[in-house]
Formats: C-alpha cells, structure tokens, sequence
C-alpha cells in the first residue's frame, strides 16, 4: 500500500510534461551521479552495469580516476565494485590500493584513488549493477555512508524502472533487460553448485564466469545449462 | 500493474529512500497540477501523507510558504507560534515536529515542494538543508522521468 494520491500524481505528472524537455536514461544517470558525488562530497562516483556475456561495465564515472578504478576492476574482474555486484551487498574498501582481497588492483589505479565503497543497484529485487564512490584518501566508511549510498541507489533503481517500464530503446536498456531476465537463471544456477560443490556463492558466480568466458558464451547461457541438465561441471 | 500505480509505488519508494539519505523520519512531496493547483501527492507514511493533505486544505504550512517565496522554508518545531512555526497545521499533525520544505524545479520553473519531516524538535543544520536542496533535484529526475514516458 502506498501513501500517494494517484489522481494528484497524474495531474501533477501532466503538467510536467509541458514544462520540462524529455531526456535519455544515460542522461538522467550522468546527473544522478553527479548529485551523488556532489553530496557525498567525495573525490567522485560512479555506475557499472553488467553487460550481456560480459560483467560489469562503467556507464558514468565523475572524472579519470574514477575511471581508473572503473577500467581496472574491468580488467582483472575482481575489486569492490564487482564483489558488491556478485555478492549483491554493500563491500567497502578503507584503502583499495593495500586491500588485500584485490591485490593486482593497485598496479591499474589511479594514484589518488584509495577509500572505495560499491553498493548493488537493482531491478525487480535483483542486482543489475553498482554504484559506487571513492576518496582520495584512507577513510573508515561506516554505517551512515552505507545506508545513504543504498538510499541513494534506490533513488537510481527508480530513474531504471520508468525506463524499462517505457521500454526505452537505447542499448541500456537492452543490457538491463538482459539483467533482469537471466540474473534469476544466473542465481538458481550458483545456489545449484553451491550445494553441488560445496562452494560459496562468489566461488559458484566466479566459476561460472570463468567458465563462460574460456568457451566465449554467455553466463546466463552457461547457467541455464548447469540446471537444465543438472549435471553442469565447474572446473 | 497499471501504469499509474506502478508510479505510485514509484514515487513512495523515492520518497522513503530520499528519507533515508536526509536521515529524517519521512519525506512529503506537494506538486502543482494542470489545472494549477497545489496537491497533496502523498508521503512515505500517513503521517506525511497528512501533513501535505492538511496544508492542501487550509492553503497554509510550510509547503505553502515554500511555493510562495520559491526558497527553502525550515521549521525547528511545527507547533510554534507565527512566524516561526504553522500550529494550524501543527494540530492537525501532532507527530510532526520538525519540517525542511525545498521548492522543486523544473527548469526554472516551480513545481511543487519536497518536504522532510521529523517526529522531534530540532534545528536543522544548513549541510542538511543543502542536501535536501540537492535531494530535491533527484525526485524531480524521477518525476521527470515518469512524466516523459508515459501515456497520461
């Protein structure tokens, strides 16, 4: 149940369409962003969204260091960017360049990047992406950064949801729809291995991953697969 | 789902997430219509939800204030006598204490005000008022949004 009037809403949402200019959801999201980072008040943000038989890839980052961090975890498929994806949860990092979950991560980073923090974005409950903010210095991100970062992802999930709610045409929104239907395929595959192999979920999801990309197909292809025949190995 | 209650839901989770961020108990949202009255569009809770309905019916509260000077309007406690609290409202609301009303812009162009509210007294700091100046600018993103791509 919600607390809106929806006739007030129509009638005010009518008006509004004759004094505002309609712009993309890529637009929308480079200015969320930037009110994020303008905020937060830290050294900058961005936005990564998974790709169709790829992982995450940056859409919006606020400068180059931004994306150095963004390009890197590219790269080496691993960071806090991409945990927080896998994971589907908040992962911080009070100094990224010495965090030694991602060691090969600091060769690839801007020098005046240290303190990250990722939080998933998601659609229909699921994580098609994250958000994600960095200092310039060490810094111990704690309970309210988290909570404002989620809150601020919720504002984004919104901007998404009117986009695919319209099915906007525009290579965003093909990824997300991609997200959104195979991310559920993806996940009762991981919890499938999971119980298989005696994994955890990053080690299923990783797995899954490396296997895709060594037979150049896609993750949701693969995962498919695993629970179709029931007999999917993870090497 | 219809279209116009998937917005609604929309708009209410909007509203408790831009809350949440502010860190203040909910968050209140009056826009103006095309016949260009001010509406009470609702809140992240009831009580939201009837500050802005109160204020649509007696043309007055910090809403109102807002649209009429088109700058923030901040009210440490609601039952305070005028000038510097709404006891009119007040009454109405009793488990609303505390209100920032930021005036909402399309363009250059007033259309409505997003309000946060607290259940105790307190004086809002300007970095808190700076942010719900700036959480203001993410609903009208959203408001935006829905109002371009939809069949109204």
């Amino acid at each position: 149940m919600t607390h809106i009037d929806p006739e007030a809403l129509v009638a005010s949402l009518r008006r509004l369409q004759t004094t505002s200019s309609t712009t993309g959801i890529v637009q929308q999201l480079e200015r969320a962003v930037d009110v994020v980072n303008s905020l937060f008040g830290y050294a900058g943000a961005g936005l990564m969204f998974a790709e169709e038989g790829k992982d995450l890839r940056y859409l919006v980052a606020t400068d180059e260091r931004g994306r150095s961090l963004e390009g890197a975890q590219l790269h080496l498929g691993q960071g806090p960017c991409v945990s927080a994806y896998e994971e589907n949860r908040a992962v911080t990092s009070s100094d990224v360049r010495v965090d030694p979950r991602w060691p090969k991560l600091a060769d690839r980073l801007h020098p005046e990047v240290r303190a990250v923090a990722g939080v998933p974005v998601r659609l229909g409950g699921e994580p098609v992406g994250t958000l994600n903010v960095y200092q310039a210095k060490l810094y111990e991100w704690d309970e309210s950064d988290v909570q404002a970062l989620y809150g601020y992802a919720e504002v984004i999930e919104q901007l998404l949801t009117v986009a695919m709610a319209a099915e906007e045409k525009s290579a965003l929104a093909d990824q997300l729809q991609y997200a959104l239907d195979y991310r559920v395929v993806i996940e009762r595959a991981i919890g499938y291995l999971m119980g298989k192999h005696d994994m955890t979920a990053t080690q299923a999801f990783t797995g899954l991953r490396k296997q895709a990309r060594d037979t150049r197909r896609r993750v949701a292809d693969l995962a498919a697969e695993v629970l179709g025949e029931g007999a999917g190995e993870i090497r | 789902m219809t279209q116009v209650l998937e917005f609604s839901q929309l708009v209410d989770r909007t509203l408790s997430a831009l809350a949440d961020v502010l860190g203040s108990d909910g968050a209140a949202l009056m826009l103006i219509d095309d016949h260009d009255r001010l509406r009470a569009v609702g809140g992240s809770d009831d009580r939201g939800r009837q500050l802005e309905l109160i204020q649509e019916q007696i043309g007055a509260g910090p809403a109102i204030e807002t649209l009429s000077r088109g700058e923030d309007v901040v009210v440490d406690d609601l039952r305070a006598a005028r000038p510097f609290g709404f006891p009119g409202v007040a009454a109405r609301v009793p488990e609303v204490r505390a209100v920032l009303s930021v005036p909402l812009r399309s363009g250059k162009k007033l259309i409505g005000t997003l309000n946060f509210y607290d259940r105790t007294i307190h004086e809002w700091q300007s970095a808190k008022v700076r942010t719900g100046e700036r959480l203001g600018e993410l609903m009208v993103m959203v408001l935006q949004s829905m109002a371009h791509k939809s069949s109204l």
